[in-house]
């Protein structure tokens, strides 16, 4: 009987140590995935919720960081929002973002690996489309900002992968190339047109702090692409873009802009959009 | 049901400690055959009875662990099917065909055991026989654990099965999804491990109690054999660790990186804890067993600087890496790693050391091999010198690809391990061989002094059991854990409130529960073995009534 207690006391013994062990270090209990409530798709709202998620159910930070970090597994945030227009050409910050999301090895960004991610709108990461559109908005914050325009812009660059007809393998391509339009008569156009009167952009002197009726267009080439901008160009209604000023001059449906088809001969179109390629802010990374 | 029976235990509780009581005699009961068919083949080898003797003895113990494996699979279903019914039909419907098969290959278990330990006498002089029902025994347990091992990696990587839905499409691929040999080879290799830890308690446990000094012979040579059969497989152990975190990596990084990098990265410093204590606990025990050997003392000298070694390199290993901070935490260290501790808490400092800990409990083990022995054959000194050098090449290609593992990406990073390995296991071999031709017909500079061991040196045995059950414990939390809230990763989510994973410390404290819990069961199963040894020899125990 001797034996089994000295055998006794020396597991409760050796069990004890394990024990004080594991609760002395950090304790960290992970949550479920909950869904994230999302109120309303405003600006603000949609980075906290994205910020949620990137900390919770997303479990991003488990590869990213936000702060430089060369043994990280996946490129660190830091900025971001801007340097996300750089990353592939012909693609808007909003489209890379968002293809990074749902398809993450269409584009690696060097020195890391492919089949490091999975679609986040798969399982096990599982986010919804306003969940992902959260995400981005919260990568748009980081270093960059977040407005009701990019928050437009992300959803119409969620459009061709909310449906099952965009697959990973096939991402929506253009169909032909744009032809080059000429920005110097384009900056002219912008003026002549009566865009200025509503839209503001560098180098069309408006006081600092007036609000616009339409949206600030003045870094839009770093968060559109030409799709886009000659989309509402030629059809203002496809997306409207809520601003302060737009609220104050009333509520309304439809676009205040008129629809520029008719107006413009398609090379003016081409020059303007030209011109809104220009328009981008030199803070880039 | 449970809330009103035991307010303090909840499903998934209920779940935990019945599934760990299952797993841990249903490695006694897998791991004990294959420790007695090694051991009896090595008593036919060398005509020693010795050896038969102790492989029957262990061989009795199954009888009552079967039963008691079996009772806790019954209870684990029951619970199952009453506290997850949901999950429990799916993975039924997915895997029916096998738990047919499961059911058959139960009962070919059973009644091989049965066959093997009850034939033993009648089959004494006819031992190629009785040896097939060993191995028979070993062939229906390892193909039960190799079913259920398809049924738990198909929880962590599932394959076959439609996404989506959850529905089958192959069954062949459900049973081999990625993990599924990993984790054979990984079992099979730690159950013996464990097997051998548990049969050195038990011989610790009879030479504690020893009257006689034949006795203590009898129990110290028992407890080095059964060290030495654990000691074996735990070398090779940590490579198919690696080759699991592998495969559970490329399966899902995301998996990998939570596993590894994520809430559960303190887990693996506790594991550093309990391996170093093994290696630690089983090389002292041979520095120990030098001393009853004719000429160990020439190599006690040596054993400062493998202890050195040792703890330097499990200072290394338990050192934490990618911690979850706090953003407060993280800007007082100034990145997102602590600047040292990044440095020493990276896969490649870790997969250097074990590497240097496996090289360094070899050379332990050569020492004791060599302890009474003088090499007699003329280039014994080369030979040595030879052997040397392996281990100096071996250690400079561990850290070599150590130190260059730091400058490349992780998935070439982690390709590296496989070169160390292979290094160190060809090491292995050559210096194995080269021992083997060095030491025939050596010069004997004495018998080794079998029982003049100090009590001590048993609890290091003990120390080893224990260990093995704690991590056993533990690596069961980690398997689970690393699915998050899934039942089946990325297919069927666990939406019961307890889908969490819960803290460290608290999952400490269930492991150790079941521990107690197992070495309480496990002691009365020694104590009936040690009742039907008292009923067998009724004259020896006229002649000594202290027994």
């Amino acid at each position: 009987m001797r034996n089994y207690i000295r055998l006794y006391l020396f597991v409760l013994l050796i069990g004890g140590i394990f024990v004080y062990i594991g609760n002395v270090i950090p304790q960290i209990s992970t949550s479920e995935s909950a869904v994230v409530e999302i109120a309303s798709k405003s600006p603000d709202q949609l980075t906290e919720a994205g910020k949620a998620i990137v900390e919770g159910k997303g479990r991003c930070l488990l590869c990213h960081s936000i702060q430089e970090n060369r043994t990280a597994r996946a490129p660190e945030w830091e900025g971001v929002g801007v340097r996300a227009s750089t990353r592939k050409p012909g693609m808007s910050a909003a489209e890379y973002l968002v293809e990074s999301l749902y398809n993450p090895d269409a584009f690696v960004v060097e020195g890391y690996s492919k089949n490091q991610m999975k679609p986040a709108n798969k399982n096990p990461i599982g986010l919804t489309d306003t969940e992902i559109l959260a995400v981005v908005s919260y990568l748009f914050g980081l270093g960059g900002e977040i407005n009701s325009q990019i928050v437009s812009a992300i959803e119409v660059a969620q459009k061709p992968w909310m449906s099952d007809e965009t697959t990973a393998a096939s991402a929506p391509a253009r169909q032909f190339t744009f032809p080059e339009g000429d920005p110097l008569a384009g900056k002219e156009l912008f003026d002549e047109a009566g865009c200025s009167a509503c839209h503001e952009a560098p180098g069309f002197g408006w006081e600092e702090d007036a609000e616009y009726i339409g949206p600030n267009l003045a870094n839009i080439a770093s968060i559109q692409n030409t799709d886009y901008l000659f989309e509402s160009i030629v059809d203002p209604n496809a997306v409207i873009v809520r601003t302060a000023g737009s609220e104050d001059a009333g509520p309304s449906d439809e676009s205040r802009m008129p629809e520029f088809r008719d107006l413009l001969t398609v090379g003016q179109v081409f020059d303007l959009v030209a011109f809104l390629e220009t328009l981008k802010e030199r803070n880039e990374k | 049901m449970f809330q009103s029976m035991f307010s303090f235990i909840d499903a998934r509780m209920a779940v935990w400690i019945i599934a760990q009581q299952h797993l841990y005699f249903a490695a006694f009961v897998l791991a004990v055959p294959m420790f007695a068919v090694i051991v009896e083949c090595v008593g036919v080898a060398t005509r020693n009875v010795k050896y038969d003797q102790m492989a029957k003895e262990f061989t009795k113990l199954l009888m009552l662990a079967f039963s008691t494996t079996a009772v806790f699979g019954a209870i684990l279903l029951f619970l199952l099917i009453g506290l997850y019914p949901t999950f429990t039909a799916y993975l039924t419907q997915t895997f029916s065909t096998t738990m047919y098969l499961y059911a058959f290959l139960f009962f070919g278990e059973g009644f091989s055991l049965y066959l093997y330990y009850y034939s033993w006498d009648w089959l004494i002089n006819r031992k190629a026989l009785h040896i097939s029902f060993g191995v028979a025994l070993n062939v229906f347990g390892t193909a039960l654990m190799f079913i259920a091992n398809a049924w738990v990696t198909f929880m962590m990587s599932p394959t076959g099965v439609d996404m989506e839905t959850g529905a089958l499409l192959n069954l062949r691929e459900a049973i081999e999804n990625p993990l599924w040999w990993p984790i054979n080879v990984h079992r099979l290799i730690a159950n013996l491990a464990f097997g051998g830890s548990i049969a050195a308690a038990y011989a610790a446990f009879k030479f504690l109690g020893a009257k006689t000094a034949e006795e203590r012979a009898h129990y110290d040579w028992m407890g080095y054999i059964g060290n030495f059969i654990a000691i074996c497989a735990l070398l090779v152990l940590p490579f198919a660790g690696y080759w699991l975190g592998m495969e559970i990596y490329s399966y899902s990084a995301q998996m990998g990186t939570t596993l590894m990098g994520g809430a559960l990265s303190w887990l693996w410093i506790i594991q550093a804890i309990l391996i170093g204590v093994l290696f630690i606990s089983a090389n002292y025990y041979l520095w120990i067993g030098l001393g009853r050997i004719p000429g160990g003392s020439r190599y006690t000298k040596y054993i400062i600087y493998m202890e050195v070694l040792l703890f330097a390199c499990l200072a290394i290993w338990m050192t934490p890496h990618t911690l979850v901070a706090t953003l407060i935490e993280a800007r007082k260290i100034g990145a997102a790693y602590h600047p040292l501790l990044g440095v020493f808490g990276v896969m490649s400092a870790k997969n250097t050391v074990v590497n240097m800990i496996i090289l360094t409990t070899f050379v332990s083990f050569l020492l004791y091999r060599r302890a009474n022995k003088q090499a007699t054959v003329r280039w014994a000194n080369v030979g040595t010198t030879v052997q040397g050098s392996i281990f100096a090449v071996t250690a400079a290609i561990a850290i070599y690809y150590g130190v260059k593992g730091y400058f490349v990406a992780a998935d070439v990073r982690i390709g590296y391990s496989v070169y160390q390995v292979l290094s160190v296991l060809t090491c292995i071999i050559l210096v194995v061989v080269i021992d083997i031709f060095l030491f025939v017909k050596a010069k004997t500079l004495g018998q080794i002094r079998w029982g003049e061991m100090p009590d001590r040196s048993q609890y290091a045995l003990f120390l080893l059991a224990i260990t093995f059950t704690l991590l056993m414990g533990l690596m069961g939390f980690a398997r689970s854990a690393a699915r998050m809230d899934w039942h089946v990763y990325g297919v069927m989510r666990d939406v019961t409130p307890h889908a969490f994973t819960p803290t460290l410390g608290y999952a400490t404290v269930l492991i150790f529960a079941g521990t107690v819990i197992f070495f309480s069961l496990i002691s009365f199963v020694f104590w009936v073995g040690a009742l039907a040894e008292r009923k067998a020899d009724p004259e020896k125990r006229k002649t000594d009534p202290e027994k």
